[in-house]
């Protein structure tokens, strides 16, 4: 009885939606289910169908209806393959999304950047620009690592990793399937240490790359689970000469010294720092795994046994109310202009990371000069039906 | 047909059959229609697309101002027209206060200038 007179308190009391408190009812705990386990069991209820996040915005009207949680159910998580360089974390982590039924993106690169939304790639016009304005790319850094522009590559990384994981969290809140990702923009910072301390960046690229990622990092939802992939140095040389791509094998940026250095700064400082809010899987990858144990072990895995408030662990994923989970879902859908704009910090003292202003100008003119920039994402001169169309793309970054 | 005409004459003439000029009579379709379509263009050169693309915008901008543009001269018209009642009805209530005036020459009115040394 007291009960009910409580619940109806609080019904009249609490405007809107406060009333609605996401996870107050008691489901029986379930945790991740790999493909045989879900094979095994009977099948679950539907689940709303996913939100088209891609062309549509999730507005505040449309979150009274269309809850989030709702899409949710045990495998909806965001699980980060890390590991050192071609330690084989790009099949592990197809082949893990693919048996438990997730959406696997695979690493970041400067192809986020340097491939535009019309499909043409900004390396074409590395001939004619002036040098400081040319395009840099993993192979450019792998030839050349102390190059002027190796600083900047790093941040574009991270900007890159970045923007991948707001995609990511947006397709896990809109769709309710959960994300693997390779590498995040968590574990980012170990490159850049390693290139510190291989001499390849100087310290003041290092000190804005930290004010950015200061600025930036607290926005994310951080990892439920992080499996890292361990391969001792030697075994990383030998896998580095197996993959035999061009640029590593011949390239002079994977010294002993940068990997030994990116093993340290990822054992000591970023698995430390991850493993406090996310469950940490660790397994020596020496010859290669299998992925049917790793599940086994995922599934082991509770998730759902850190209630407390203030238990640090998942803390970023237990909120309270169906509002909270809208506003950050409408956060990774439709703001993401927001979050990217949190990088303009105007750092002007280090000069490797400025440009002139008549490069950025004879840049500018060169890119917007030719017939397929003239005018933006999908609408090139020669399309069809451009006269009624009105749409803009949704988010859309700067050459 | 002057200014030996008296108020409620003046206020009764109307038009007297006369056309309005062109431009004073579509003023607001043209105006509009004209800031409507370069708003339209402006905003596609803003957000970088073809001048044209999205022509219901153009559509809805131009016909949108217009409409505003006609719905101002309508009011404007409405409230001299009604001043103009309104003072034709005091009139015609009134008219022991709106005598006549008799004609005089501006010789009448002047005095005569004395030159004072």
């Amino acid at each position: 009885m007291a009960t009910i007179i409580r619940t109806a308190f609080i019904k009249v009391l609490t405007p809107g939606q406060g009333v609605k408190i996401a996870g107050c009812t008691f489901v029986q705990n379930r945790n991740i289910s790999g493909k045989s386990l879900r094979e095994s069991l009977p099948p679950r209820p539907p689940k709303p169908a996913p939100f088209d996040y891609i062309n549509k915005d999730y507005t505040w009207l449309r979150s009274l209806f269309d809850r989030t949680t709702h899409r949710f159910d045990e495998n909806t998580k965001v699980i980060v393959v890390e590991g050192p360089v071609a330690a084989g974390k790009t099949k592990f982590a197809s082949s893990l999304a693919e048996d438990l039924g997730m959406k696997h993106f695979p690493e970041a690169n400067m192809d986020l950047h340097y491939i535009r939304p019309n499909g043409c790639d900004l390396r074409m016009f590395d001939d004619q620009l002036p040098e400081d304005t040319r395009t840099f790319d993993h192979v450019n850094f792998n030839k050349c690592p102390t190059h002027r522009l190796a600083g900047n590559f790093q941040i574009m990384m991270y900007t890159a990793r970045y923007s991948q994981y707001i995609d990511a969290l947006a397709h896990l809140l809109n769709t309710g399937q959960g994300v693997v990702l390779e590498r995040s923009p968590y574990s980012d910072f170990v490159f850049l240490e390693a290139m510190y301390k291989c001499g390849y960046i100087s310290k003041g690229v290092r000190s804005v790359y930290y004010e950015l990622r200061a600025n930036t990092i607290e926005e994310l939802m951080r990892p439920h689970l992080v499996i890292y992939l361990d391969l001792p140095v030697d075994k990383v040389q030998q896998s580095i000469k197996a993959r035999n791509c061009p640029h590593e094998v011949g390239g002079k940026a994977l010294t002993p010294d940068f990997l030994k250095e990116l093993e340290k700064q990822y054992k000591t400082k970023y698995l430390k720092d991850i493993s406090t809010h996310a469950e940490l899987l660790v397994y020596d990858w020496t010859g290669g795994g299998d992925v049917e144990v790793v599940v086994e072990d995922i599934e082991r895995l509770n998730f759902e046994q850190y209630t407390e408030r203030e238990e640090p662990k998942m803390k970023d994923w237990r909120l309270p109310r169906e509002p909270d989970w809208a506003d950050q879902r409408m956060m990774f859908s439709n703001n993401k202009f927001f979050l990217m704009n949190l990088f303009s910090i105007p750092r002007l003292d280090v000069p490797e990371l400025i440009t002139s202003a008549d490069d950025a100008f004879a840049r500018e003119q060169l890119i917007y000069s030719h017939p397929a920039f003239e005018y933006t994402e999908g609408y090139t001169k020669g399309e069809s039906g451009l006269l009624l169309k009105n749409k803009m793309p949704k988010y859309e970054e700067y050459i | 047909m002057s200014s030996q005409m008296s108020a409620i004459e003046l206020l009764k003439l109307g038009d007297q059959g006369r056309k309005k000029p062109f431009l004073n009579q579509y003023w607001p379709q043209i105006i509009g229609t004209t800031i409507g379509v370069s708003a339209a263009v402006f905003i596609n050169y803003q957000t970088r697309r073809p001048p044209f693309s999205g022509i219901q915008k153009h559509i809805l901008l131009g016909g949108g101002m217009s409409a505003v543009l006609m719905y101002v001269t309508k009011k404007r018209e409405e409230y001299f027209a009604e001043k103009d009642a309104v003072f034709r009805h005091y009139i015609e209530l009134h008219p022991e206060d709106f005598p006549t005036s008799e004609r005089k020459k501006i010789g009448d009115i002047l005095e005569p200038w004395v030159p004072v040394r």
